[in-house]
């Protein structure tokens, strides 16, 4: 009878082991999984911010900075550029450049959309895995404004997701504030 | 259960807790990390934007070339990000430089180069950001 319970409070023992280092090995692979997730997602940050930076530079060419800017709300930015970021080169006519938060194809969902004249940008014209984009402008002086004729500058906040590498995990997030300035608008004395 | 198996077996549990703990310390610090890179990002655009409002600042006219020193040296902002919930405390310094940014401590009358340089830091980025960007006078300057 001792040897019998010896034997079963081994095998006891020893499956709760097996199990803990399986669950262990589980949960290093997963946090494995969630830190190469995130190492792209930091290299999309930057990438992102970059992008944006860059197109909203080029906002107002040849334009005047009250006239330059369409609408400048809190959810997108529309503003008129003699910049054909289609062609990546100076244009003859002005176009109207849109940024704004668009639902995107599978399995992204929704993704920031760079339209020019309502067409997506062909190159980069979606930025994926951002669920959150948000607009606040300033002035010239660094002051709040709602004005799209005041605006001079553009105070960006995103947040980044991307889907846990195992279901019923919580999704990846980060998030990113930073300011672009329309700097077409300041080289014409702002 | 005699004495050594008794012994034996918490060799064995101390010897696996031990393997775990060292485990999870390890994916710990690769976390942590990630959440530097991710603020390290954060930091780099602070300074990008410091960095771009000397440059729109100068391209309006708003700022004289030969104000930069005296408007930004010695300059500490704390800046606030309520969006991704993280205080950074930006500092910046501006000084005279020759043509690839080596600070002049003798200056040439009219020197036409500045080097600005934003360094960021916050709690928990273990190598502060800095950014540097040499800045030419040119007639469009005031």
């Amino acid at each position: 009878m001792g040897v019998l319970l010896d034997v079963i409070g081994s095998i006891v023992i020893g499956a709760t082991l097996v199990l803990m280092v399986i669950s262990l090995q589980f949960q290093l692979q997963e946090a494995a999984d969630r830190a190469y997730y995130l190492k792209e997602m930091v290299d999309h940050m930057d990438q992102c911010a970059t992008k944006l930076n860059s197109v909203v530079a080029l906002a107002g060419v040849g334009l005047s900075p009250s006239t330059a800017i369409i609408h400048a709300t809190e959810d997108s930015l529309v503003f008129w550029t003699y910049w054909d970021y289609q062609q990546d080169q100076l244009g003859i006519t002005p176009v109207r450049l849109s940024i704004k938060l668009s639902d995107a194809p599978d399995p992204y969902g929704i993704a920031v959309l760079l339209a020019q004249d309502n067409e997506p940008l062909d190159d980069l014209g979606y930025l994926f895995w951002i669920d959150e984009l948000k607009f606040r402008y300033y002035t010239k002086n660094d002051v709040l404004t709602t004005s799209a004729s005041l605006a001079r500058s553009a105070e960006i906040r995103m947040g980044f997701f991307h889907n846990p590498p195992r279901a019923g995990s919580s999704p990846i997030r980060t998030k990113l504030q930073f300011k672009c300035y329309f700097m077409n608008a300041y080289m014409r004395g702002a | 259960m005699n004495l050594m198996e008794m012994v034996l077996a918490l060799i064995a549990v101390v010897l696996f807790t031990s393997i775990a703990l060292n485990y999870n310390r390890h994916v710990m610090d690769q976390n942590d990390l990630l959440i530097n890179a991710t603020q390290y990002v954060q930091a780099t655009q602070l300074c990008h934007t410091v960095l771009d409002e000397i440059d729109s600042k100068l391209f309006a006219r708003m700022l004289a070339f030969n104000n930069i020193i005296s408007t930004y040296h010695n300059q500490t902002r704390t800046i606030d990000l309520n969006f991704p919930g993280d205080t950074y405390q930006i500092s910046i310094e501006a000084v005279s430089c020759d043509s690839v940014g080596v600070e002049l401590t003798v200056l040439p009358v009219n020197n036409i180069y500045r080097r600005v340089r934003v360094t960021a830091t916050t709690p928990g980025l273990k190598v502060p950001v800095t950014l540097q960007r040499l800045y030419t006078k040119t007639h469009l300057n005031l």
